[in-house]
C-alpha cells in the first residue's frame, strides 16, 4: 500500500506489523492534510488486525463482510454487547470517508483515537510467540 | 420551541421512521431521519438543538456520565449516515444496519437524559 512499508514474502514478520505500518502512514498522511489517505490507512489497518484475529482462531477473513462476522463472534464471545463491531465500524467509516471525503479535519482527529485502540484491542488478542514468521 | 421531554419523543419518532423509511428502501430519508434522531436525543440531554460544531465536545462530556463510557465509537453509524444522506454511498442494507444501530444508541442518549 502506498504510504505503508511493504511485506516481505521471504522473510517472517510479525503479524502486527502491517497494521502498525498503516497506522504510522495515517498520522503520516494527516501531517500532510490528505485526510482521505488518512481515512484508508486507518480503515486498513483495522482490517489487517482484525484480520489477524479472525485467522488465528480459524475463521474466514477473506471478505469485509468476513471480518465483521468475525467482530461479531468476538463480541458474542465477550457477552457485553457489540463495542467491538461498533469499534470496526468506525474503521469502516474512514474506508468511506476515503472514498467520498465527507470528514472534516478535525473529525478524523477527533475518531481516529477509537481505530488505535481498535488496533491495540486486536492485536493484543495475538501472543507474542504466535505472531511471527507466520 | 421544543421541552427536553419533547425532544426525547422527537427522537424516538424519527428513529422509527428512520427504521421504516430503510425497509420501504427510502435510503437518503432513513439516513436523514437517522441524523435527527440523534440531534434530538441530544438535545433532550441538553435541553436545547446542539449544533453541530459542538457535537464531539457533547460527546466527550458524555464519557463522563454514567453509562456514557464508550459511547464515542457508536457515533460512527449517524456519522456515517450524515455523510450518506448528502452522497448516498451505502447500499441498503448498510443503511439498514446503521439505522439500527442508531436507535440503540438513541436508547443510550436517552438513557443518559434521563428518559429511558
Amino acid at each position: 500500500m502506498d504510504g505503508a512499508k511493504a511485506v516481505n514474502k521471504d522473510q517472517p514478520y510479525n503479524l502486527s506489523e502491517p497494521a502498525r505500518n498503516h497506522l504510522l502512514a495515517s498520522l503520516r498522511a494527516l501531517a500532510s492534510d490528505d485526510c482521505a489517505k488518512c481515512s484508508r490507512h486507518l480503515w486498513l489497518a483495522a482490517r489487517e488486525a482484525a484480520a489477524v484475529v479472525a485467522r488465528q482462531r480459524g475463521w474466514p477473513a477473506g471478505a469485509d463482510a468476513e471480518i465483521k462476522d468475525a467482530m461479531r463472534r468476538i463480541d458474542a464471545e465477550n457477552g457485553k454487547g457489540p463495542d467491538v463491531v461498533a469499534e470496526f465500524h468506525t474503521a469502516e467509516l474512514f474506508r468511506d470517508n476515503a472514498n467520498h471525503n465527507f470528514l472534516e479535519k478535525d473529525e478524523v482527529i477527533w475518531l481516529q483515537p477509537v481505530v488505535h485502540s481498535f488496533v491495540s484491542r486486536m492485536l493484543a488478542f495475538c501472543p507474542p510467540e504466535e505472531s511471527v514468521g507466520c | 420551541m421544543l421541552t427536553a421531554p419533547e425532544h426525547a419523543a422527537e427522537a424516538r419518532r424519527s428513529i422509527t421512521r428512520g427504521a421504516q423509511d430503510a425497509a420501504d428502501g427510502l435510503l437518503l430519508q432513513a439516513s436523514n431521519q437517522a441524523w435527527h434522531a440523534i440531534n434530538a436525543a441530544a438535545a433532550s440531554r441538553r435541553r436545547r438543538p446542539v449544533q453541530y460544531a459542538e457535537k464531539r465536545r457533547f460527546i466527550d462530556e458524555l464519557a463522563d456520565e454514567p453509562g456514557g463510557s464508550n459511547l464515542k465509537q457508536w457515533f460512527s453509524y449517524p456519522w456515517q449516515l450524515h455523510g450518506n444522506a448528502d452522497q448516498g454511498f451505502l447500499p441498503a442494507g448498510d443503511v439498514a444496519e446503521s439505522v439500527r444501530m442508531t436507535g440503540l444508541l438513541v436508547d443510550r442518549l436517552l438513557v443518559i437524559a434521563g428518559y429511558p
